[in-house]
């Protein structure tokens, strides 16, 4: 698979990349101890899943809502994820990244079966907020944004916040999620999304870039006094 | 040091110079990697030196942390309960 052009992301470039989630791919460093797995039985694999996994569940939820902009298809998303999870358990090596390993999952459950069935005006075209837009927030400070545009977008509420990040194209907005929110590094988003880290890090730069723009209209539309 | 004065009498980075870790625009263009942890030590080091020297840069780094935690606020939120009793329900059908 070779890196798509920066910038010229090629979203079908993700759908690709729905091949067997396997132990090895977050982290083939672990080695060691006892493997629970070789011992365990199904009653016990339950449990563990449900003690290791099932805490993850609101973050899970919280990453389905942004996916899918619904809580009824990130609720199916969720559910799909989890049953794919406990139908893959066995192949998740114990103590390596599991959070990594279930939004991999997530990500791939998203874009092979929920991505294509929503109809969404703003994702044809990766570059859709428009570059013009970072543009102008490039020429009035670098691109980022100001403490008191920050002030004021904190009073505005977290709506603006979900709304504007709903506007960025799929590709944009989960490695964006993937990054401010879980904190993700760069190598652990390629994994989950199966993309090179130079893809990653081209489309997080924009994606960010959008945002900052769009909050930044948010701020402005509020009577901020900045400068133009 | 510090970057050219705006309208507004405070200073917007940009075009400063530093000797410790470039100019203001290499500082602000390399921020978030800085911030993301992607960067290594000895130019962590000196980009975090210029900025804690530079009040634009320091502003503009401040600004960016509250944007990141502004955004990480707006998006966690609690899974519905029906949805942790229909995956758990799920679970031992399952296993069943």
């Amino acid at each position: 698979m070779s890196a798509p052009a920066d910038g010229a992301d090629n979203t079908d470039g993700l759908a690709v990349h729905n091949g067997a989630v396997t132990d090895a791919a977050l982290d083939p460093g672990a080695a060691g101890a006892v493997d629970v797995r070789e011992t365990e039985t199904e009653a016990e694999r339950l449990l563990r899943f449900e003690s290791e996994a099932l805490p993850l569940l609101d973050q899970l939820y919280s990453a389905g809502l942004r996916m899918t902009r619904n809580p009824s298809d990130a609720e199916d998303l969720v559910q799909e994820t989890f049953a794919k999870a406990y139908g893959s358990f066995h192949q998740y090596r114990p103590g390596t990244n599991l959070k990594a390993w279930l939004y991999r999952i997530l990500t791939n459950t998203y874009i092979n079966s929920y991505r294509k069935k929503q109809r969404e005006p703003l994702q044809s075209d990766a570059g859709d907020v428009e570059d013009w837009e970072i543009a102008r927030a490039a020429s009035h400070t670098s691109a980022g944004l100001r403490s008191a545009e920050v002030e004021a977008l904190d009073r505005l509420g977290d709506s603006v916040v979900r709304d504007a990040l709903a506007q960025l194209s799929d590709d944009f907005r989960l490695v964006v999620y993937l990054a401010d929110v879980e904190g993700f590094a760069y190598k652990e988003i390629a994994e989950i999304m199966g993309t090179p880290i130079g893809t990653v890090m081209s489309r997080l730069h924009r994606g960010r870039g959008q945002l900052r723009a769009l909050l930044a209209d948010h701020a402005r539309g509020l009577g901020m006094q900045v400068e133009s | 040091m510090t970057g050219v004065p705006a309208e507004d009498g405070l200073p917007l980075p940009g075009a400063g110079l530093s000797a410790e870790g470039g100019t203001c625009a290499e500082t602000l263009a390399r921020l978030a990697a800085l911030l993301d942890h992607a960067m290594a030590e000895p130019d962590a080091d000196a980009l975090r030196a210029h900025i804690e020297g530079c009040d634009p840069c320091t502003e503009a780094a401040d600004a960016e942390e509250a944007v990141r935690a502004l955004i990480r606020r707006a998006c966690l939120e609690s899974a519905p309960e029906t949805l942790r009793v229909r995956i758990l329900s799920q679970l031992i059908v399952r296993r069943l």
